[in-house]
């Protein structure tokens, strides 16, 4: 009974140290420096909007959600516009890229 | 015998490392060894080898943001003060000297070569000072936001990855001169970090058809001097010019079907004005600055999908794909400086326009940027004036205010009266050099082509139709007198396109 007990608080140990060790992973925030391929936002009064970015390491296409107001009128005036080399800090948020900050490299 | 092919294998690399200049390419990760909480940090631990690289460097207008003129400003070819950057007004953010303690710099010193000239009275003396990863740094994701490290660098791999500059260290700063991405310069903007033969032979990668050439291939070095002058600022440390490597056995058209006609132009047409034969081509450059229209909260729709009009800055026009202006230049401008009077603010003032006519024979037709301004100028002392736009007019919109308080700093005092003028920019274009077959041809300037002003450049028509070159006098004289401000004064519509 002992033993039968032991393997379960054991194993459930490890579960949640799994679960425990995998929200750690998802709310980690990731830095990436692209250039932006796409930006994709809906009119004028949109409160949200999504940038694919071009990771310069990698060379992978990422896509990040933005939702900060800053940003999304820079994309909506057009002063963060395709081409655009950005810093960018995110977290992924059930399975989305969720950006914290979304800066541009250079220009002032 | 063991001894003697050490001391030979040796030998060969030491060769081989000094003949390819790839000293500076030296795995530094030996060196780098400390803990770096700061940019200064890293310059402390350069300075243990680099002491004589700081000081050249420090005698450079990339350090001092100024220099001698070397006859590049007419009219100030004997000045002994030096001008640069740091002292000059321009047509797009117009000044670093706003506010009573210069705090304009704060913004614009970012791409100073240094930490961080934010104000007056920054220690021009202190080598700690000195920003060496800006330009050396291949790796680690360097950068500097708001007089800070960006917080996305990895001081330590960034300082164990220096190397030569390459394109994408000068294009820092240089492809957002005049504050973004292709502002300023038509010819300079970040799509040449990852450019393709067909938008520059030089720049463009050799696995992508081009020569794969860093910047200092062509604006070459000494001491940290670096070659190259610009139509928008009075000094420069030595000129660069396509001769300096196509001349002699690589001299052009050599292979060329029509090469002894394309070589009978040299004489009077500038080697760019057929090889860059439109100019930001790959993304829209600003064309057009009207700072009057400052707190009026417009709606103007985007320009070439860039943001047309900002509350704060003003008004913007963009062009993509533009096809240049062309005019005389012998290599020297006649250029506003700050505190000259202007005569007619009705009319717009010539902010720098290359000096040359068809009468001199040491001028040839060059390409240029067209560039129109906007901008406040001192209604009672009759000169352009220095407003403080960051940290001042941006965030009050108050031109009062920013005027006041750009006069505390730049030192040239403020009626309290302003207005506005416009004036024309004309910025010279040297990249995007494009391959041979996309150069220009006969027919876009003679025989129809609409290329050439013919009359504004001097002659009585197509030449090839007319007759009239260089050698017989024009009918159109269009001399600028140098140093008379007189000659700025041109008619609006005279855009000689």
């Amino acid at each position: 009974m002992k033993k039968a007990v032991s393997i379960v608080m054991v194993i459930t140990l490890m579960a949640l140290t799994i679960v425990s060790f995998s929200r750690v992973a998802s709310a980690e925030d990731i830095k990436m420096v692209g250039v932006i391929t796409k930006i994709e936002i809906a009119g004028k009064d949109a409160k949200t909007a999504t940038a694919t970015l071009k990771d310069n390491k990698s060379g992978k296409l990422v896509v990040i959600t933005v939702n900060d107001d800053l940003t999304l009128d820079k994309f909506k005036d057009h002063r963060i516009v395709e081409g655009d080399e950005i810093r960018c800090k995110y977290e992924t948020v059930d399975g989305k890229n969720v950006s914290k900050i979304f800066r541009k490299t250079a220009g002032c | 015998m063991k001894k003697r092919l050490s001391t030979f294998f040796v030998g060969t690399m030491l060769l081989a490392i000094s003949s390819n200049g790839m000293a500076a390419q030296v795995d530094h990760a030996d060196f780098i060894r400390g803990k770096y909480k700061s940019g200064p940090d890293v310059t402390k631990e350069c300075l243990k080898c680099h002491e004589k690289q700081a000081d050249d460097i420090m005698k450079t207008s990339h350090w001092k943001w100024k220099g001698p003129t070397k006859g590049h400003v007419r009219g100030y070819e004997n000045s002994k003060v030096e001008y640069g950057k740091t002292n000059m007004l321009n047509s797009f953010c117009v000044t670093v000297e706003g506010g009573p303690n210069q705090e304009a710099r704060g913004h614009c010193g970012e791409c100073h070569a240094g930490y961080f000239w934010d104000k007056k009275g920054f220690d021009l003396t202190d080598k700690t000072k000195v920003d060496c990863l800006v330009c050396h740094a291949q790796q680690g994701d360097y950068g500097r936001e708001n007089n800070e490290i960006s917080d996305f660098t990895d001081l330590k791999k960034a300082a164990v990855s220096v190397g030569l500059p390459t394109i994408k260290n000068c294009g820092a700063c240089h492809f957002s001169g005049g504050g973004d991405d292709a502002v300023k310069h038509g010819d300079l903007d970040s799509t040449l970090k990852t450019a393709d033969k067909s938008l520059d032979v030089h720049m463009a990668s050799t696995t992508k058809g081009g020569q794969g050439l860093d910047c200092q291939s062509c604006h070459t070095t000494k001491d940290h001097q670096i070659s190259g002058a610009s139509t928008m600022l009075a000094t420069h440390e030595g000129r660069v010019t396509c001769e300096d490597c196509h001349s002699g056995k690589n001299a052009p058209h050599q292979n060329s079907r029509n090469g002894v006609i394309l070589n009978s132009h040299l004489k009077s047409v500038a080697c760019q004005s057929c090889h860059i034969p439109f100019f930001a081509r790959k993304k829209a450059t600003r064309v057009s600055w009207d700072w009057s229209t400052v707190g009026k909260n417009l709606t103007l729709p985007p320009q070439e999908g860039r943001i047309s009009y900002d509350n704060a800055r003003g008004t913007y026009g963009w062009a993509k794909n533009v096809v240049p202006t062309y005019m005389w230049y012998d290599g020297t401008i006649n250029r506003y400086m700050k505190g000259d009077k202007i005569k007619d603010p009705s009319k717009p003032l010539i902010f720098m326009k290359p000096y040359g006519s068809i009468t001199e024979s040491s001028a040839k037709i060059y390409p240029f940027k067209y560039f129109t301004g906007k901008q406040p100028m001192d209604s009672q002392y009759k000169y352009l004036s220095v407003f403080q736009q960051y940290k001042g007019l941006w965030d009050t919109l108050n031109w009062q205010k920013s005027l006041e308080d750009g006069a505390k700093g730049s030192g040239l005092p403020y009626s309290g009266k302003y207005q506005f003028v416009n004036t024309i920019s004309y910025i010279g274009l040297d990249h995007m050099v494009a391959p041979k077959e996309d150069a220009l041809t006969c027919g876009d300037c003679h025989m129809g082509g609409t290329r050439m002003n013919w009359k504004a450049l001097g002659y009585n028509g197509d030449p090839m139709l007319m007759g009239g070159g260089r050698d017989k006098k024009a009918s159109v004289n269009h001399q600028q007198k140098p140093a008379d401000l007189n000659f700025i004064q041109e008619n609006w519509v005279q855009k000689h396109q």
